[in-house]
């Protein structure tokens, strides 16, 4: 759904491919927040290039001026950011789709 | 954070709100605001807040419908001054749900949490207005998610030692309503209840003070308003019976009603001037008015649909010049329309006006008007509310009433008859094709009134009061009385002269009769003194006799027995 157009493609990819930052905000270890982190962290399993994203995972009970840094409603909430693309999903990740396609084409472009 | 107890409150600052509530908001505990849409349930809480904030209490907006700037700018128009507050002492956070959502599953509000209590930290705070949470809430999808999340909320805040606010939009009348949402006053500490109702032709809004853990509310449903300077809610006073009395007599501005009334109103009184329409009901309450601000006596006229300015300018026609103190800020001129608003709504911002500018006198032209606002039970409810305000903050109320045939017009004006202190009747009376105005104390307590008519007349230079002219049963006024007062005024004169010629005549008489007593007397005088002349030659006669005899009887040598000839002679 974000689709991404790099400024200028072809000759500098190294250079000019945005990085991906994968956010997960959770509250403690309620169980919206284990499910997401379950969910977020299988979605990441199978993907060979994952550990070339930077995945966090930040507990807002004990970090809450980083919700704040963020503007946090909800959680847990996932934050996909890659370059000026930002996209969240509020919920427990739990059997979306549309998530699990977001991340594999935000990893496809790294 | 300062230690605070579990009951203590804090004031709201808005007018009328912390009475109802017995004192404030409870500190540290969660207050709902709910209502329909556009009664004034953000108006009222960033109200709050700003008023703590002035008060040393800083504190977090977050608002789920209206962004930062939004917030702004719908209320910069408020005299409390978001603004400003909102750049120094109120911080605003931004929490528009259509911005940020893209709903995943399940989830919580815990993150909303985490980041109030990070701004808490950094700023301060002792208040978070958490505005239109309903909008988050809804997106939970179900009654116990919705439940759950606002639990939360509340354990919450136990630890964080704030006071909250929380608005939501939940309207009794709305039967499609999201049911789920009806759970909040149960969680929430305190509730307050705006409501909108259609009366008559026009809105009242309403608040009650649904409930108030740990205290005691009144539970009353109360009109407010929303005014520039804010929400002003209605006080239900319990004005002492013994309110101020005074005895000092003031001028009511027409100098022969001051007569009537042996020596004018009296001071903290109420005044009713009825009468129909142009009877110079204005008038009277105008001159008043001038009176007692030529006196440096504060005066607020309230004037019912007609503009303030408007009046004054009228009133030059009569040479009644209001300008000079209005501009000197001793009158206060309100025009307010009366079908606008209800008549409760009309009480609450006269009583506002009242505690702005603490007026020794007010003049509502007409109170007959606020019928137009709502009908006559709030009308009389709100006047009787007026007269006990008057009353007990010693400001005398000069009230005009119209009369008129109307049912509830004629029941307005005779339940105002019966609770103020002064009625004046302004009435027509038509004679010989022209109408004349007749004026009459009806009633005066603790007054011994003149119980005689006047006509009133509006003179070049301002209004007068004429003795009226009874003949034959009949009142006269108008040219009927001024020609009872020519031909009264001839037949004085015919009268004069008569007098003055007998009296001439009788001054003539006793000088006349002066000069005979006079002659008379000297007359008298003269016969008195010939009178006395006469006995005196009578007496020197007689003795001359008896020297004689003596001599003679000396002369003969005569005894004693002689002295019986002597006695004879003598007589």
């Amino acid at each position: 759904m974000n689709e991404v157009e790099p400024e200028d493609s072809g000759m500098n990819d190294e250079k000019t491919r945005d990085s991906l930052r994968v956010r997960l905000f959770v509250a403690g270890d309620s169980p919206s927040s284990r499910r997401a982190r379950r969910a977020i962290e299988s979605l990441l399993g199978v993907r060979e290039n994952a550990d070339e994203a930077r995945f966090e995972v930040v507990d807002v009970l004990r970090e809450p001026a980083r919700a704040l840094e963020s503007r946090l409603l909800a959680t847990p909430t996932l934050i996909i950011e890659q370059g000026t693309v930002v996209s969240r999903y509020v919920g427990d990740l739990y059997e979306r789709e549309d998530v699990a396609q977001e991340l594999a084409q935000a990893l496809d472009r790294l | 954070m300062p230690e605070v107890s579990a009951t203590s409150r804090l004031p709201t600052g808005v007018e009328g709100l912390d009475a109802l509530l017995g004192g404030g908001l409870p500190d540290r505990r969660l207050t709902l605001v709910y209502g329909g849409t556009g009664v004034g349930k953000t108006v009222l809480a960033l109200e709050i807040l700003v008023h703590n904030a002035h008060a040393g209490r800083p504190g977090i907006v977050v608002g789920f419908e209206e962004g930062p700037d939004e917030l702004i700018e719908n209320h910069v128009s408020f005299e409390w001054g978001f603004a400003e507050a909102a750049a120094d002492s109120i911080h605003l956070m931004s929490a528009r749900v259509e911005d940020e959502f893209q709903n995943a599953g399940a989830f919580d509000i815990s993150g909303l949490l985490a980041s109030i209590q990070a701004k808490i930290q950094q700023t301060g705070a002792r208040w978070v207005l958490i505005d239109g949470l309903d909008a988050l809430l809804g997106t939970l999808g179900d009654r116990v998610a919705a439940m759950r999340e606002l639990f939360r909320l509340k354990h919450w805040l136990t630890d964080c030692g704030v006071a909250v606010i929380m608005t939501a939009k939940l309207d009794e009348y709305d039967s499609t309503g999201t049911t789920h949402f009806r759970d909040m006053p149960y969680v929430a500490d305190c509730v307050i209840r705006l409501r909108n109702i259609p009366h008559k032709r026009t809105f009242a809004r309403t608040l009650r003070v649904v409930k108030l853990r740990g205290g005691e509310s009144s539970g009353a449903e109360m009109p407010f308003v929303i005014r520039n300077s804010g929400v002003l809610v209605a006080e239900r006073e319990n004005h002492p019976l013994t309110a101020k009395v005074f005895e000092e007599r003031i001028a009511s501005g027409i100098e022969r009603l001051d007569t009537m009334l042996r020596g004018g109103l009296i001071r903290g009184s109420s005044v009713l001037v009825s009468g129909p329409p142009g009877a110079a009901k204005t008038s009277l309450a105008a001159c008043f008015a001038r009176q007692m601000a030529k006196k440096g006596e504060r005066v607020l006229y309230i004037s019912f649909d007609e503009a303030g300015e408007q009046i004054v300018e009228d009133l030059k026609s009569v040479s009644i010049d209001l300008r000079p103190y209005v501009e000197s800020g001793l009158l206060q001129m309100h025009g307010v329309l009366a079908g606008a608003t209800s008549a409760e709504a009309h009480y609450i911002d006269i009583h506002h006006a009242i505690r702005e500018f603490a007026p020794d006198h007010v003049v509502i032209d007409p109170i007959s008007a606020l019928v137009k606002s709502g009908g006559l039970d709030m009308a009389v409810d709100v006047s009787d509310r007026l007269l006990d305000l008057a009353k007990a903050s010693g400001i005398t109320l000069y009230l005009t009433a119209l009369s008129s045939k109307q049912t509830f017009v004629v029941d307005m004006e005779s339940h105002l008859a019966n609770i103020v202190d002064v009625w004046v009747g302004v009435s027509y009376r038509v004679d010989e094709g022209e109408r004349n105005r007749a004026l009459s104390v009806i009633k005066a307590r603790g007054i011994n009134h003149s119980n005689q008519m006047r006509e009133l007349t509006l003179a070049d230079d301002g209004p007068e009061l004429a003795d009226v002219y009874i003949a034959s049963g009949e009142m006269l006024m108008g040219s009927a009385r001024l020609r009872q007062e020519q031909e009264s005024e001839a037949a004085r004169r015919q009268e004069q002269q008569a007098y003055e010629r007998d009296r001439q005549r009788m001054y003539t008489h006793i000088q006349q009769t002066q000069e005979q007593i006079a002659t008379l007397s000297s007359q008298l005088e003269q016969q008195r003194s010939e009178l006395e002349q006469l006995e005196r030659q009578k007496r020197d006669h007689v003795q001359r006799r008896a020297d004689d005899r003596g001599q003679l009887l000396r002369s003969r040598g005569a005894d004693a027995n002689d002295h019986r000839l002597s006695d004879e002679s003598s007589r």
